[in-house]
């Protein structure tokens, strides 16, 4: 699918367009901060608008920086209008035909020219692509190639080819100093690419290029040969020729696309085909054909690097980091110097000079405080603007207030589309007054919610005090916010603010004590307890001192919480918020927490909330109220420990500054959207390794690996209201187990995709994807190169977003060809994966080892005795775990001193054949016109099909003996219809969800009838036996003789082979910790089942097979049942028999 | 028609015979086994290709023979429903009863006609030798079953009982198959055993005969 047809086919309006030009927009107000970070910047870029197709190194990010610093363009769309270059160091065929006459250069390009600051030349890089794979492809390129090269320069094919090259590059600065020239005035129609406020400045540029491409298009020479050798003498030694580095020119042929630019700005807005970096549906079409090349797989890693709300995210590692680094410098150094420390150290004894000795500072055994910024990002965002203090403010990217001039009209598409039907409301008025901001591009986005601008469905990430006041809460749509509080100001994201003011708060509380547990940007944990034992001074004192700092050096307010524990800390914070600090005394904790409402507790939620308030429980008072096991029963035994605790107060969690993580993932749940199921697929390999990525990057391997998948609700509407949103969703996750602990994607996309097909779901339905990797272990070696990578500041990892996302991205490169490199071992284990739900009835499959605790050992040897070896069928010991198996041999070598002469070496195990072939079954019908139709027509259709093709192969074969049996036919009769009967009696088995009712359905009477005939004494013969007086004539002809075929032997759910029979026990007693009543009996009545077929030898293993599973099983119930089994059965043999089984 | 013509071709008299053979086998191998008669008086033979212990003394050979003889009419009309070897102490209490319980499908014999008249003897044979494989792994059962059980007490001695089906006694009085060697009801102290224990040792099922093997033992033999 191509992604043409896909934006086409959403018809989203000038959705697109206003998204290019914010993202234009934000891209310009970047730039001067940028220089000015940067200090040194040029305009050699001027008039270039790059746009990075697939992975580059240096990475995306950086290309952006560089262009930035250097006056250039950075699209994160492509548009063939505007964009003058495109950046990739490897392109498939497709793409590349697709891109067909567009200049694409390898990224060196830039990264050359920004380095030595100087225009080097207007010489393209040229993206060589897999020669020897592509030689059509390759041929193609180098036709541009050679194309150029006889437009530009006359050079003399005898030349040698360094110095065709060299030649070539030599001509090049000319046209590129020209091209420049044109450019250089124009490039703010670049960048002003709205539709309606296009003049003629804007057109101009695309016009000139246009001339330009007309000037060089030329007839191709004729020899392809030199180019290619051209090409291949110079792309691969590069590096030796550092300045001449650019050589190859790829030139526009004009393709049709290229020739129809239109430059209508109203076609522009709405035809942005090219989504790139979310598009999820164009990221997998790329990877259809390069699955495992990495430069196509890190679109999905583009996206994360993009959302900035992603990456926000995970500052919280990051600063986790910076308090590692913080420790280990610690202990490297001895005693770091603490200044916050020196300080309140100081004023602490200043005060107890003051008041003379009146140190009422209790000596807290321990006390810790959480330090929580007060709406941080509104507090950041505000924080320059006095103006805006102590208004209602929300920070939301829907508009960018009080920054550069409102363009009214800019989007009237848009405002059309979306506000029509969005505010009809009286206030709407208003709302679309203003509302056209929201669609220029001063406003900020990010890769989140860019969506959301357009429909004015941009949620409210953080809001003030006062706005809270009015009703508006966090995660509210803007529009709705609006609404409750017209005065509502928003003010953009400012994600380098963030970054700044969160590094300077976590600076200063690591002044105070390194006892740090970062939660959050905003947030932070801190275990006071030594400091204020060292220091002397109250929570009260070192709270104030910390919340003066940090006003002080980050110009916002943070509040303190105190308590003796973490969630008495976190619970103070809310009493302490705004602006405000607040020590929750251990004395005072019970009347404090009595009141509070359940759902402020850590960990419940609005779904527990609602649970609890079922039960009748609001406040955590009520909560008390509730004993210990009726919440474990209700939320789980951990859970409902942790309730139990916190509504007390307790928390015995401990602050921990590095802390272990429990799983990575990765997920995406906006812009999914699929049409085939290998689009999907290439989504979840690509999925996979992000996932390995961070996996790698964390330094972990798990084992455990869970696939999410949101799918679109039934009744649900096909296009959710929020654009690209998942709108409403079934949340469906499956798991499944990996044979050994990966970090490699491959692995987990191969798990994924199993499980995703195990899924069946409707592809088109998916709205969201996610894999989650557990059960992690750290690998020692990865881990080491983790922090070798990361172990530098905070400030690095921070500010540096662009060169460590290169060496991320280098790193991962290397590690994917590390990977690439294993997997073939990985992939060479006998089972990579195990099966992704337990399968019924394939016991070969299952593990062995999973039921077979240690004194199963011991027990064996008390209650089995175990046979000679001939004397064991050796189907029965295959069908043994491989432990008993083991145990069972070694009895053997261990009775072979014991004098016994019952089997000589040379006897072996029998291997009887399980069914003789006996052809003779045929004949045991009755004739075809004895057969009662009724009873025909019961009978299931296999059976009624068997029994025809019976009869149709037994023609001609009558035999005047089964005239005999006319008399019989009755009873015969009868009894077929008894067993279909029985049949249907033993199906409930079938239905439900314990493993004994798992057995597929496929178990119909005849399939248990055994095909070859194996006959079986009906139990009720003696009935049917008309006595010695009828034998003596015929005794071979009984009476009862027209059962149709043996009667069926006893079956449990279906199996009646002993190993079937085992497994299926095996699955019962294993995988359910409760046995159900139903199925305890359906076991009783297979055994008296066996009784009445005399198969006590069945019977007899089976029990013991059963008292071996069940009771050592670790569940006393089971235990429970099987003696009840063991009684019924003993019941009935000594109704039988006269006699009970022998149980050792 | 050929059928008419093996008419008389009595399986029952062939599973009979197959049957009683290895009845005779087993008990031989039974009264080794439990030890009911010194083992000097066994001799290695190989029956069903596995080595057993048979006796050589005449007199048993001829009681167990006797015996059997008189076991094949009924089973050869499917009247025997269990043929019980029962080992006694000495106050003539059975410790251990070793039931083989025969169980014959009805229509076995027409069956085996038809096989024989329509596709000839080759499959008969393969028939027997299933047979003979499954009592081959009788033979291996019994010569390990002491494993299972326990020792019996000094002094046994052995009877051999045959449980018929309904009214087959009535017909056995008139026909005596051996002179002067009658059949009789067991007494109740033969039959009857104290808290029997239940040991499953084989089962069989082929097509012209079913057949369990079990062992029932008193709870305290001693």
């Amino acid at each position: 699918m191509s992604r043409d047809g896909w934006m086409r086919k959403r018809a989203n309006g000038g959705y697109m367009a206003a998204k290019v030009s914010k993202l234009d927009e934000q891209f310009r107000l970047d730039a001067p901060r940028e220089k000015q970070k940067e200090g040194a910047s040029s305009s050699i870029f001027t008039g270039v608008a790059i746009y990075v197709n697939g992975y580059t190194d240096p990475s995306a990010d950086e290309l952006r920086r560089l262009m930035m610093l250097h006056g250039g363009q950075f699209h994160v769309y492509y548009s063939r209008s505007k964009t003058t270059h495109i950046i990739a160091t490897n392109l498939p065929n497709s793409k590349i035909q697709e891109l067909k006459g567009e200049k694409v250069i390898r990224p060196e390009w830039i990264t050359d020219r920004s380095v030595h600051c100087q225009v080097i030349m207007f010489i393209f890089h040229i993206l060589l692509y897999n020669i020897s794979r592509k030689p059509c492809l390759s041929c193609r390129l180098f036709k541009t190639v050679s194309k150029n090269r006889n437009l530009r320069t006359s050079v003399d094919v005898s030349h040698s080819k360094m110095n065709e090259i060299q030649e070539c590059s030599k001509e090049e600065p000319h046209l590129a100093g020209a091209s420049d020239v044109k450019d250089a005035p124009l490039t703010n129609g670049h960048t002003h690419i709205v539709n309606g406020a296009l003049n003629s400045e804007d057109l101009s540029p695309q016009s000139s290029s246009q001339r330009a491409n007309e000037k060089r298009l030329k007839p191709p020479p004729p020899t392809y040969q030199e180019a290619i050798k051209a090409t291949e003498s110079h792309l691969f030694p590069k590096q030796l020729q550092a300045p001449l580095q650019v050589d190859m020119i790829s030139e526009k042929t004009l393709s049709p696309a290229s020739r129809s630019l239109s430059h209508s700005p109203v076609r522009l807005n709405g035809s942005h085909h090219n989504a790139f970096t979310s598009d999820s549906a164009s990221l997998s079409t790329n990877n259809v054909t390069f699955k495992s090349e990495p430069p196509m797989d890190d679109l999905i890693s583009e996206f994360y690097s993009h959302s900035r709300l992603h990456q926000i995210s995970t500052w919280r590692s990051g600063f986790s980091e910076y308090v590692n680094e913080l420790h280990s410098k610690r202990k490297g150094a001895g005693g770091a110097s603490l200044p916050g420390k020196e300080r309140l150290r100081k004023s602490v004894a200043q005060r107890s000079i003051d008041t003379k000795g009146s140190s009422a500072q209790v000596s807290v055994k321990s006390c810790i405080l959480h330090v929580d910024m007060d709406c941080f990002f509104v507090s950041v965002g505000i924080r320059n603007r006095p103006d805006l203090k102590g208004k209602p403010v929300a920070v939301t990217s829907n508009r960018g207030q009080g920054r550069g001039p409102v363009r009214p009209g800019a989007n009237p598409q848009l405002e059309m589309e979306y506000y029509q039907k969005k505010y009809t409301h009286p206030e709407a008025e208003d709302e679309i007054h203003t509302s056209p901001s929201q669609e220029s591009p001063e406003s900020r986005t990010n890769g989140v919610e860019q969506d959301a601008v357009a429909l004015s469905m941009a949620e409210i990430a953080s809001c003030s005090y006062e706005a809270r006041q009015a009703g508006v809460r966090n995660g509210m749509f803007f529009g709705k916010a609006k609404q409750l509080c017209p005065a509502l100001q928003s003010v953009p994201y400012d994600f380098e603010a963030y970054k700044e003011v969160a590094l300077n708060m976590y600076e200063t509380l690591a002044s105070y004590t390194h006892d740090i547990e970062a939660l959050s940007c905003d947030e932070v944990l801190i275990d006071g307890s030594a400091l204020l034992a060292e220091v002397g001074a109250s929570p009260e004192d070192l709270a104030k001192a910390i919340r003066a700092d940090i006003k002080e050096k980050t110009g916002c307010c943070a509040s303190v919480g105190m308590g003796s524990n973490i969630l008495l800390a976190r619970l103070a914070t809310r009493k302490a918020k705004p602006d405000g600090q607040y020590f929750l005394k251990s004395e005072e904790v019970d009347d404090f927490i009595r009141d509070l409402p359940v759902t402020s507790l850590p960990g419940v939620g609005p779904v527990m909330g609602r649970k609890l308030a079922l039960m009748g429980v609001r406040s955590c008072g009520d909560l008390q109220q509730v004993s210990l096991s009726q919440l474990q029963k209700k939320f789980g035994p951990r859970t409902g420990q942790t309730l139990f605790r916190f509504c007390r107060g307790l928390d015995d969690r401990p602050v921990r500054y590095e802390k272990e993580r429990k799983s990575v993932s990765a997920e995406m749940n906006y812009n999914i959207r699929f049409t085939r199921v290998d689009e999907t697929e290439c989504f979840l390999t690509n999925l996979s390794m992000e996932v390995q990525k961070r996996l790698q990057e964390a330094g972990l391997r798990g084992r455990r690996v869970t696939l999410k998948v949101m799918v679109r609700k039934i009744g649900a509407p096909l296009e959710p209201a929020k654009y690209g949103g998942h709108g409403i969703c079934d949340h469906l996750a499956k798991t499944v187990m990996l044979a050994q602990s990966t970090d490699s994607g491959q692995l987990i996309a191969a798990a994924v995709i199993k499980l995703f097909h195990a899924m069946k779901v409707e592809v088109q339905d998916l709205r969201g994807v996610g894999i989650q990797v557990q059960l992690l272990e750290g690998h020692q070696s990865a881990t080491q190169d983790c922090r070798g990578l990361r172990g530098r500041s905070i400030k690095e990892m921070l500010l540096g977003q662009g060169s460590s996302a290169r060496s991320n991205n280098r790193d991962v490169l290397q590690e994917k060809i590390a990977s690439s490199t294993t997997v073939p071992t990985a992939n060479s284990l006998p089972y990579p994966l195990s099966p992704a739900e337990p399968v019924p009835g394939t016991s070969k499959e299952q593990p062995a080892c999973r039921q077979t605790p240690k004194h199963s050992r011991t027990r064996l040897n008390f209650s089995i005795e175990v046979p000679s070896p001939s004397q064991v069928d050796r189907s029965v010991l295959e069908a043994l775990p491989a432990e008993l198996r083991e145990q069972v041999e070694q009895s053997w070598t261990r009775r072979d001193g014991r004098p016994n002469n019952c089997h000589s070496p040379g006897t072996l195990v029998l291997q009887i054949p399980n069914q003789p072939e006996s052809p003779g079954i045929v004949l045991e019908l009755p004739n075809f016109s004895q057969v009662d139709p009724d009873v025909f027509a019961a009978l299931p259709k296999e059976l009624q099909e068997e029994l025809k093709a019976a009869y149709s192969r037994a023609t001609g074969q009558k035999n005047p003996l089964l005239q005999l049996k006319q008399s019989g036919a009755g009873i015969g009769n009868g009894r077929v219809k008894r067993r279909y009967k029985r049949k249907n009696a033993v199906s409930p088995l079938k239905k439900g969800a314990s493993p004994l009712k798992k057995r597929p359905t496929t178990n119909s009477p005849a399939k248990s009838l055994p095909p070859t005939g194996k006959s079986r004494e009906p139990v009720n013969i003696r009935k049917t036996e008309n006595g010695p007086s009828t034998s003596v004539s015929k005794p071979e002809v009984p009476p009862a003789v027209v059962k149709l075929a043996a009667r069926p032997p006893p079956a449990l759910a279906g199996a009646c082979d002993l190993t079937d029979i085992k497994t299926l026990l095996r699955e019962w007693v294993t995988t359910i910790t409760e046995p159900m009543e139903e199925d305890i009996l359906q076991v009783v009545k297979y055994c008296t089942d066996l009784i009445e077929d005399k198969d006590l030898e069945k019977l007899d293993l089976t029990i013991k097979y059963m008292k071996r599973l069940m009771q050592q099983s670790v569940e006393s119930v089971w235990s429970m049942a099987f003696d009840f089994i063991l009684d019924n059965v003993q019941v009935v043999l000594q109704q039988t028999y006269g006699s009970t089984l022998k149980i050792a | 028609m050929t059928t008419l013509t093996r008419q008389d071709l009595n399986f029952g008299q062939v599973v009979a015979d197959i049957l009683c053979e290895f009845l005779e086998v087993a008990i031989h191998l039974i009264l080794y086994v439990r030890e009911v008669y010194p083992s000097g008086i066994f001799q290695k033979r190989k029956k069903y290709n596995v080595p057993v212990q048979m006796s050589c003394h005449p007199e048993l050979n001829q009681y167990i023979q006797d015996t059997l003889h008189c076991i094949k009419p009924l089973i050869e009309k499917n009247d025997a429903e269990k043929v019980v070897v029962v080992i006694m102490d000495k106050e003539h209490h059975p410790v251990e009863r070793f039931v083989f319980e025969i169980s014959q499908p009805p229509l076995l014999s027409i069956r085996l006609l038809v096989t024989d008249c329509c596709l000839c003897f080759h499959s008969s044979d393969t028939l027997l030798s299933h047979v003979e494989q499954l009592l081959r792994a009788f033979i291996l059962k019994i010569s390990v079953c002491d494993a299972v059980l326990n020792s019996n007490p000094p002094g046994c001695s052995f009877t051999v009982l045959v449980h018929t089906r309904d009214a087959a006694t009535r017909n056995m009085e008139k026909v005596q198959v051996i002179k002067d060697f009658p059949w009789i009801v067991a007494d109740e102290q033969e039959v009857h055993m104290q808290e029997p224990r239940l040991i499953p040792l084989k089962t069989m099922t082929s097509d012209i005969v079913k057949m369990q093997l079990y062992v029932e033992e008193r709870a305290q033999k001693t």
